[in-house]
């Protein structure tokens, strides 16, 4: 069942008359709770926890002051205080997602976590898949966050090789390069065309392979200290076999990149223009790309060669990758946050709710679902490689149902779970219409072995099926 | 948001309301008009690819709605041929000639007469609603993606809006393909547009023989996520060079002149040594195109220059650079965005009917079909029956020879390509019914013992 957790810290500041604060009204209705500590023509510089945020003026409607707005927070806290936390999670939260108010009666901003991979083995391809985020649009449709933080770790490197060299559809001649695309197609567009009107946000923990080409699809891009968004080089291999041939070699390289920028193209529009430049992708991807960074007040100018102010990348050899605090220096990122309470307020996001459970949960079943179905198949494989090492029965009709038993087994794992079919394919060489031909071709085989059986019954004195001495008669 | 270029016509307005109406009144956004009559003959100056080019003919077609100038257009009628011209692309129009026949009176639907027995065409015309068609066009070229289907979409709307003036949106989704099938799909959608309907492209991803087909198209328009380019020709994994086989470089070459693109920016897609770059009039949005080869540029190239290919480079488009080129016309993330790109009623999306979508459903399905079956197949021969005797095994191989033919009638290509009976569709057949014959003979002998 999905739960709701209030941050409960942010939410007895908010609510608790002991901790009363200075309040600064946004232009955007949104409220910020702390301590102001400086402030001229300019901006306002309030301290949260020990964190400074400077707030501009021209984003300011109203300033409430801790003396003015102490007997008010008392009283508009009274029932709060009054009534245990637990006691009062429950009395507002009796219906599963009802929004809190906060002291001056606006809603509490709402924060659902959609995990992009989770303990950082998770890969783009197998458990994430267009189709496990479409599975959470009834649950965020229901929830109607004001604000969705896709949390990214994810290392495609951890596991297993990359996806992009395997057909997801068998019967197509063609790699699936889209996937990335797909995948960026409903996190932009099919949640807002599903209803949900959350506005994104990205926290990078590891975005190393494909998944760092999906977080840069986002303008508000923000990281943990310890990440790294880069390790697209495996990408740019793909291509090697050809690279004898340049106009070969050039147009597959060129057509690839188009597929990765398309996310980033995409990233753009949603964020009017803002968001992440296509040669910064291309230097990640291809080692031999020379990369230079240029500031421009707020934004970086990329360049593809060394003519920019700060030259980033200078060597082909490998390809460039980016570190929490480089990404932050390149701007990147937007800063760095060591977990949800920090990221949020980077994002001047000081009072909210959090749903950290309803995607996970959702994310969590399938990722569960498949890897459990892959190890079953990885059983049967090997029970399969023993029985030809000798393990097992030993004649040869119950060898040949013995395989195919664990033959179907695999057949079903692969239809039901399109990850299952890509491993089973990356790993083992195993296609879904190859194994339907090979079970066929067994069935044949086991049909041969009776109707023999049968002739050699018959041979030895034609005595009817069942009666007299059975099959096998001496 | 469709981000549409908006740098030509603002409106056009009738001059007069009647239906029998002839001048007409286009208000140019500099503040200019002219005023033609539509029977007679015009001259056109067309700005197509930040190039002017002027055509003179005889105005078919007309598709208008005064105050909603993006998306009409009309036919030109002239020695060139047909050729569709987006009003908001004129730069200047001006009547030159004799009034024509009286078919131009109505300028609202002057070349599209209902004809009996053509219920959908009348009742199109009725409602006066523009007839869209619809066909995604997705995987490989020659495989899933055929000119057998645009030939028919073309049929459809011929039915729906004879004379012309039909809306074909094709959804492109391929990473290439066969040539000689991609020259067939060129030629199709030559014809098509020769016969008054506006074909239009909406690209997902057009690599290769995907881009051709839609640089034949009369426009781009891109999705957010699409790519396009990349036409190098490839056999096996080598690349072939114009001069081993010029006449694959002068195709594309020719179909980027037909629609109105630059030879440069042809000639960086297929090979690496040819460079393109571009200047944009931030005022007029005119679009100049700069090419060169092997690291030297033709003409030096202008301060503010875009250089789009270099000499290592294939080029490759996304959305953002084909819009700011020119080479798309719009960004549209669904067919509703299409729909207001396209300038239909209310901006929504909407097909005449959905033969296009049936069209394209029924083909996948088949194609999927086959090219499982023909693997399956190509199994199967090696043990189906063997297990029984001789002749149970030759009986099995008459059975899938027999599939075989079928699938070679229903899918040729998709057997050619995937089989093992050679590339020509027609030897195809007569390979496979030979084989049947010899092993029907086969088995009669082993019957006879």
């Amino acid at each position: 069942m999905p739960r709701l957790f209030i941050t409960s810290l942010l939410t007895l500041i908010a609510t608790t008359s002991a901790f009363a604060e200075d309040q600064i009204v946004k232009i955007n209705g949104a409220i910020i709770s702390g301590q102001i500590i400086s402030e001229d023509g300019d901006a306002v510089v309030l301290s949260i926890r020990g964190i400074e945020l400077r707030i501009p003026m021209s984003e300011i409607r109203e300033i409430v002051r801790d003396e003015e707005d102490a007997p008010a927070s008392a009283e508009a806290s009274e029932p709060s205080s009054s009534a245990p936390m637990g006691e009062m999670q429950k009395a507002e939260f009796s219906n599963k997602w009802e929004r809190r108010m906060d002291a001056s009666g606006n809603p509490v901003p709402l924060v659902a976590i959609i995990p992009v991979g989770t303990e950082g083995r998770e890969q783009v391809g197998t458990d994430i898949v267009p189709e496990v985020y479409e599975a959470m649009i009834p649950v965020l449709r229901d929830m109607q966050p004001d604000y969705v933080v896709f949390r990214v770790n994810c290392n495609d490197k951890r596991e297993n090789g990359y996806w992009y060299q395997v057909k997801r559809e068998e019967a197509s001649m063609l790699n699936d390069f889209d996937l990335l695309g797909e995948i960026a197609d409903v996190w932009h567009n099919r949640f807002e065309d599903e209803g949900i009107y959350a506005q994104p946000i990205c926290w990078v923990e590891d975005a190393v392979g494909s998944s760092a080409v999906l977080s840069l699809s986002f303008c508000d891009l923000y990281t943990s200290s310890e990440a790294t968004i880069g390790g697209l080089q495996g990408a740019a291999q793909m291509f090697e076999r050809v690279r004898s041939d340049e106009n070969t070699y050039g147009k597959y390289r060129e057509a690839f990149l188009g597929m990765f920028r398309g996310p980033l193209e995409l990233g753009r529009i949603r964020c009017d223009g803002a968001g992440h430049d296509n040669a910064l992708l291309d230097a990640l991807v291809y080692p031999d790309m020379r990369l230079s960074a240029t500031w421009q007040g707020r934004s970086v100018k990329w360049e593809l060669n060394r003519k920019g102010s700060y030259i980033v990348d200078d060597n082909d050899k490998s390809a460039v990758e980016f570190s929490a605090k480089e990404a932050g220096d390149f701007l990147i990122s937007k800063g760095m946050a060591d977990d949800l309470d920090d990221l949020l307020l980077l994002h001047e996001l000081v009072d909210f709710d959090l749903d950290d459970t309803s995607c996970q949960e959702v994310f969590d079943d399938y990722s569960e679902d498949w890897r459990k179905a892959l190890a079953e198949c990885k059983t049967a494989i090997e029970e399969m490689q023993e029985l030809q090492a000798g393990v097992g029965p030993s004649d040869a009709m119950r060898q040949a149902q013995f395989r195919l038993t664990r033959m179907k087994k695999i057949l079903r794992m692969m239809n039901r779970y399109s990850a299952v079919a890509l491993r089973c394919q990356m790993e083992f060489g195993l296609s879904k219409l190859g194994l339907e031909v090979q079970i066929e071709q067994l069935e044949e085989q086991i049909r041969a072995m009776r109707s023999n059986d049968r002739g050699r019954q018959g041979g030895r004195g034609g005595a009817p099926r069942g009666g007299g001495r059975g099959i096998g008669g001496r | 948001m469709n981000n549409r270029l908006a740098h030509t016509i603002l409106f056009i307005a009738f001059f007069a309301a009647s239906s029998f109406a002839e001048d007409i009144r286009f208000q140019l956004a500099n503040g200019g008009s002219a005023v033609v009559d539509v029977a007679s003959s015009v001259e056109v100056t067309v700005l197509e690819q930040g190039v002017e080019r002027t055509y003179a003919g005889r105005i078919e077609g007309l598709k208008t709605k005064a105050g909603k100038p993006d998306g009409q257009y009309f036919m030109l009628e002239g020695d060139f041929g047909r050729k569709l011209i987006m009003i908001r692309d004129v730069a200047a129009i001006a009547s030159t000639g004799s009034r024509g026949s009286a078919q131009a009176k109505d300028p609202m639907f002057s070349d599209r007469s209902p004809t009996s027995g053509q219920a959908a065409d009348a009742e199109a015309d009725a409602s006066g609603k523009q007839v869209v068609l619809y066909l995604p066009l997705e995987g490989g070229v020659g495989q899933e993606f055929r000119h057998q289907e645009i030939v028919k979409i073309g049929e459809y709307a011929d039915e729906l809006s004879p004379g012309g003036g039909a809306i074909i949106v094709l959804k492109i989704n391929s990473n290439g393909g066969l040539v000689a099938e991609s020259i067939k799909i060129n030629d199709t959608i030559r014809e098509i547009k020769s016969r008054g309907h506006r074909v239009v492209s909406w690209i997902r991803k057009a690599i290769s023989a995907g881009c051709n087909t839609a640089m034949a198209c009369d426009e781009i328009v891109f999705n957010p996520l699409g790519t396009a380019g990349s036409v190098t020709t490839v056999r096996g994994t080598a690349s072939v060079d114009e001069s081993q086989d010029p006449a694959v470089m002068e195709h594309l070459i020719m179909t980027a002149k037909e629609s109105g693109y630059s030879e440069h920016v042809a000639r960086s897609m297929k090979l690496n040594r040819y460079m393109t770059a571009y200047v944009k009039d931030p005022e007029t949005g005119k679009v100049e195109w700069y090419g060169g080869v092997d690291g030297n540029w033709y003409e030096p190239l202008p301060e503010g220059a875009v250089v789009i290919s270099t000499k290592d480079q294939n080029l490759s488009f996304n959305a953002s650079n084909a819009l700011a080129c020119g080479f798309s016309r719009g960004t549209c993330r669904d067919l509703d965005e299409v729909a207001e790109y396209l300038n239909l009623p209310d901006g929504e999306w909407y097909v005449t009917d959905t033969r296009g979508e049936k069209l394209a459903k029924n083909w996948a399905d088949t194609y999927k079909e086959c090219t499982s079956r023909m693997q399956i197949l190509s199994q199967r021969w090696q043990f189906k029956g063997s297990a029984e005797g001789a002749e149970a095994q030759l009986q099995e191989r008459i059975k899938i020879l027999r599939e075989f033919l079928y699938w070679a009638r229903k899918a040729p290509l998709v057997v050619a390509m995937n089989g093992p009976f050679g590339m020509d569709e027609e030897e195809i057949v007569k390979n496979i019914q030979r084989q049947i014959k010899l092993l029907e003979q086969q088995l009669r002998d082993l019957r006879r013992g």
